[in-house]
Order: C-alpha cells, then sequence, then structure tokens
C-alpha cells in the first residue's frame, strides 16, 4: 500500500498522506515511507489534510520521524491536521517541539522565516 | 422494570489492523448518542488506545486471542469496556503527563485526559479497561 502522494512544489518537498487513519498497524510502515524519501537536509513539509484519526503509537513515530530531520538539521513541517487531531496534539504538547501549520502555504511561510534553515525546535 | 440501556458487543481478533474497524464502530455510536465530532473523536480515540494496549501489552502482539470491547449507553452516560484473557497489566501508569518527545507511553494519559474515569479491573475471567463519559 502507498501511504504518501509526491507533490511537485518550488519551493520544498511536499509529501500528501493518502489514507484517513495512522494507528498502530499502519503508522510504522507509513513513516517508513517517508524516511526512504528523505532527501538530506532537505525541508519536507507533510500534508496531513486527509487524516481523520491517529493514535498514540502513529504519534510515536511522529515523534521518532521529527527526530531524525532534527538530527539533519532539516525542517520539517506538518500542515492540514483537522481541529481535533490538533487537540490531541496540543494536548501531547507535540506543538512545543515540532512544527504545525494549519495548511500548505502557512507550512512553507514557516520554513521561510526560519533564518536557521532548520527546524525551530531544533535546539530542544 | 426493563433496562433501558442500549448495549452492544464487538469482539475482535487481536489483530492490531482491526483496531480502526473499532474505532469506526464507537465514534458512530457515540453521535448516535448525541454526542458532537469533538467528543465522539476523544471517545474513539480512547477506546482505541484500550484496544491496543490489550493486544500490544496483554497479549504480547500475537494474534488468534479475543478482544472483546462492550458499549453501554444509559441514562447516566456511556461506558465501554475493553476486556482481555491476556497477561495481567502489574502496575498502572503514572499520572503524569508523558514527555512531548517520548515515543510511547501516551496511551493511558489520552484516556485520563478525555474520559471521566478510566478503570482497570482483573479477576479470573480475565483483565478490562472501563472508559466512562457522562453525558450533559
Amino acid at each position: 500500500m502507498r501511504y504518501w502522494l509526491e507533490q511537485e512544489d518550488d519551493r520544498g518537498d511536499l509529501l500528501q498522506l493518502q489514507v484517513k487513519q495512522l494507528t498502530a498497524a499502519s503508522a510504522p510502515q507509513a513513516f517508513e515511507e517517508v524516511r526512504q524519501r528523505m532527501h538530506a537536509a532537505r525541508p519536507l513539509v507533510m500534508d496531513m489534510r486527509q487524516l481523520d484519526f491517529i493514535d498514540s503509537s502513529a504519534i510515536g513515530e511522529l515523534v521518532l520521524l521529527g527526530r531524525q530531520f532534527r538530527t539533519r538539521a532539516a525542517a520539517f513541517v506538518i500542515s492540514g491536521l483537522s481541529p481535533p487531531l490538533m487537540g490531541l496534539v496540543e494536548m501531547m504538547r507535540l506543538n512545543q517541539v515540532m512544527d504545525f501549520s494549519p495548511d500548505v502555504d502557512g507550512a512553507f511561510a514557516k520554513m521561510a522565516t526560519d533564518t536557521s534553515g532548520a527546524d525551530s525546535h531544533h535546539g530542544r | 422494570m426493563a433496562d433501558s440501556a442500549k448495549t452492544l458487543l464487538v469482539q475482535i481478533d487481536s489483530r492490531l489492523e482491526m483496531t480502526s474497524l473499532v474505532g469506526t464502530c464507537i465514534r458512530a455510536l457515540c453521535l448516535d448518542a448525541g454526542l458532537d465530532e469533538m467528543a465522539a473523536y476523544q471517545v474513539q480515540t480512547c477506546t482505541i488506545e484500550a484496544v491496543n494496549n490489550a493486544i500490544i501489552h496483554a497479549y504480547g502482539g500475537q494474534s488468534g486471542h479475543s478482544v472483546e470491547i462492550r458499549w453501554r449507553l444509559d441514562d447516566a452516560g456511556l461506558s465501554i469496556q475493553v476486556g482481555d484473557h491476556g497477561k495481567t497489566m502489574a502496575e498502572m501508569p503514572p499520572e503524569i503527563a508523558p514527555d512531548p518527545l517520548a515515543e510511547s507511553g501516551r496511551g493511558w494519559w489520552i484516556m485520563r485526559q478525555w474520559m471521566d474515569s478510566v478503570d482497570y479491573e482483573t479477576d479470573g475471567t480475565g483483565n478490562r479497561v472501563i472508559l466512562r463519559k457522562l453525558l450533559a
């Protein structure tokens, strides 16, 4: 199963999630796909607007992926999470250690304003 | 006097790919009970966390075992029991917020934050997580 669609975007790499749910059953494979597409030090926006459910196992995979981007000093922004999912992200304080944006344009704008070229939570 | 409670039992095999179906079912039941989208999402999430724990921890991630999800709706609110017949949890997880950078250990925190009560019971017949939510 293919989880992501690679979108052309001259502002950076963009992956669009193609499934509605990420759970303990699917998240490891979905994020492994992302790792295989990661280009060294290239910024990435993951558009998750189609997602309507994520469990704590998938959040753990997301944290692991974010750590790998920080190690590479590459910007990484997640865009398009629905209000309920952002509620979970905020309750877990993930928004304190990772970057989120309501939409893809906002995600690329966030990267553009990050003068370090790395994720703004890199120092944590 | 007749019991006016609405109950439903869903039984699945202990495979993680089954949890999405359980979540979809619970979300639909919550919406039918009058919960709004956010509350339904919260109950769906908590139920899946409990089912994940049963499969991963009680059964060690092995398929071929039974996980029972019992839905009950009455005047007081809703309750969802997630039962297994596997390994009993040795001690309750601590009631502290998980580190945002942790890769695991969020399930019980989520359940405690989003449900009105979460209990764990065990006896000779098995283990049960009981999630309760009061209805306004």
